[in-house]
């Protein structure tokens, strides 16, 4: 079966950063019948979508995207391609993993989506108070995102390999509504860690590591030292997150699920470790204003 | 009409077997095709005009598409890129397009209160050079450019790039929207200079193009064209290739978040004519060539210079 390789439905809509992420209409896909050929790469094009790439331009675009990503921390394509170009053995592991669990394999054969369609919000709002489904439609409200402002993935080979990505991206989300966090740079951090000790993929690595540089050093270090340990502590011992068919979850109490999961709490809600951070801003300038009302 | 007979075969095997293969769904990346309830709540992939579809067919790049379509193909990767166009020309050409942009406007050497039309002008790198040329060299304040392009995003990148130079609200510069193949809003040899820089390749109908340059310029007027050329010594034209092919795309989406414009790009590039062809052409649209040097080669073929005159 020869695949037709469509562009990409969506791409993260337009966010305050300089370069805004764009693509060429979406009428593009329906007029475009075969599939694009590159020379440096004669691979076929395994699933809509599909871009083959030899290593040279997969080496490329890792070492790109690592940086374009740390430049601009508002760049979440960027940590896409991140994901995809360093995930190698790593996903195979995954796949492994994954198809340990009944319900991984249940998700490996029907390959849900989680995208604005399939995902029918209105329902889960009207759910009971504290159940998942109430929690995400929450969450997403609060942090104003929607389910569609996740990239396709377009550089792995291998079609099964490649949905397990997807999944992985789609369920982020879902990551942050279990733990309680938000989409703020720390937030995003503390998840970061917490993926790392649950799914041991390069890009968490890369992420945990390399991110919190963008912090201040107070506050990084404030962060490391309360979330730190409990973040990795959590998801070595959670069960691996990726294999949760979360679209059967949606009425399931929030707290019963934490436990199914094996997910600890955190020691500080995130809430109260930003209100914190703030309070000791706001002594900090008290003190500096003052220093500075002597000197004069 | 053959995508719903698959989609229908599909569900059908599917509701028979447990252990059917399942297809991905070619309009949802990775999805299996979609269960008859869940069928009805997503949306129906878009269909092409069936007009259009039926239409003669042009290149895209390597794709084939109809005729009828192109033109709002390739404004859409227009309004794609226009913000990082400038940004992504220097780090695909690692600043030589400003060389190249250089030399093509000393060799117009524009002055003496000219009528200039830049077509696909877009963000003004030509036509700023036009009037710095006239202005600097020969202290002519009469040039006028009139920069035309099809696409309004990049034609609005070209005013912001003029808002910061001295031409700004003055009588030396206008812009235009519109299409090359059909310069209504201009009247017979009307202009002394045509240019057109990195913009033919993507038009449907290069021939109407000529044509029409050759209807609005002025007889004596010269018809100048930069655009990607063919790499006559085989060993740098395959560099050159695995550069364009491994390197841009790339660049592409890590700098301007958009991979899919910049293959378009330099698949236009490989389908353009090469020298010798594309110089009959301008002769067949009515130009005069110069014997002498009927194209000038830059960084050896990359780009070209092709220059005609109307007599």
């Amino acid at each position: 079966m020869k695949c037709s390789a469509c562009f990409p439905r969506s791409l993260a809509t337009a966010s305050s950063c300089s370069i805004t992420p764009r693509l060429a209409p979406r009428s593009l896909s329906s007029h475009l019948r075969h599939s694009s050929s590159s020379s440096s790469s004669s691979k076929p094009s395994l699933y809509p979508g599909h871009v083959p790439i030899n290593a040279f331009q997969n080496s490329l675009l890792a070492v790109g995207s690592a940086f374009a990503s740390l430049l601009d921390t508002s760049r979440h394509d960027m940590v896409a391609v991140l994901s995809e170009t360093t995930g190698g053995p790593f996903l195979a592991r995954l796949r492994t993993e994954i198809r340990s669990t009944p319900s991984g394999r249940s998700l490996l054969r029907e390959r849900p989506r989680i995208t604005e369609e399939s995902v029918d919000l209105d329902k889960l709002a009207k759910m009971k108070e504290g159940s998942l489904g109430r929690e995400y439609v929450e969450w997403l409200r609060r942090n104003k995102v929607t389910p569609d402002t996740r990239d396709p993935v377009r550089y792995i080979d291998d079609p099964e390999l490649a949905y397990i990505m997807q999944r992985y991206r789609e369920s982020h989300d879902f990551y942050h509504v279990l733990l309680g966090f938000g989409v703020s740079l720390p937030a995003e951090l503390v998840v970061k860690w917490f993926e790392l000790a649950n799914f041991n993929l390069p890009v968490a690595l890369l992420s945990s590591v390399f991110g919190p540089l963008r912090m201040e050093t107070g506050e990084r270090r404030r962060l490391m030292s309360t979330y730190g340990s409990w973040a990795l502590k959590a998801g070595a011992q959670a069960q691996c997150l990726i294999g949760v068919e979360w679209e059967k979850e949606w009425e399931k109490d929030m707290s019963q699920l934490r436990r199914e999961l094996g997910v600890i709490p955190p020691p500080v809600p995130f809430k109260a470790w930003r209100a914190e951070g703030r309070r000791l801003k706001k002594e900090r300038e008290e003190q500096e204003r003052a220093a500075k009302g002597f000197a004069v | 009409m053959l995508r719903s007979t698959r989609s229908l075969a599909q569900r059908t095997a599917r509701s028979f077997s447990s252990t059917a293969t399942v297809f991905t769904h070619p309009t949802k990346p990775l999805d299996p095709a979609p269960l008859p309830s869940a069928a009805s709540t997503a949306p129906p992939p878009p269909q092409p005009n069936a007009s259009a579809a039926s239409g003669p067919s042009t290149h895209f790049g390597f794709k084939d598409v109809p005729e009828a379509l192109k033109e709002s193909m390739v404004k859409g990767v227009f309004s794609s890129v226009a913000t990082s166009y400038d940004v992504m020309n220097d780090a695909m050409s690692l600043g030589i397009h400003r060389l190249w942009k250089d030399h093509y406007v000393k060799k117009m050497d524009p002055h003496g209160g000219m009528q200039c039309l830049d077509v696909a002008g877009g963000t003004g790198d030509i036509a700023i050079r036009l009037l710095d040329h006239a202005r600097e060299k020969w202290a002519d304040r009469e040039t006028h450019v009139q920069v035309f392009d099809i696409n309004p995003e990049m034609l609005e990148e070209g005013k912001k790039r003029f808002a910061k130079t001295m031409y700004h609200g003055g009588p030396q510069v206008s812009f235009t929207l519109g299409n090359a193949e059909n310069l209504e809003t201009i009247a017979d040899n009307s202009l002394d200079l045509y240019t057109i820089a990195f913009g033919i390749r993507n038009c449907t109908h290069i021939d109407r193009v000529l044509k029409e340059a050759h209807r609005v310029l002025k007889p004596g007027g010269v018809f100048s064209c930069l655009e990607f050329s063919k790499v006559t010594n085989p060993v740098l034209a395959k560099a050159y290739e695995l550069y364009s092919f491994n390197v841009i795309p790339e660049l592409g989406h890590v700098l301007a978040a958009d991979r899919d414009s910049y293959q378009y790009l330099i698949e236009s590039i490989e389908r353009f004519p090469p020298q010798a062809k594309f110089s009959k052409m301008i002769e067949e649209a009515g130009f005069t060539v110069p014997k002498q040097e009927p194209w000038e080669d830059l960084t050896f073929g990359i780009a070209a210079i092709h220059t005609g005159v109307k007599l």
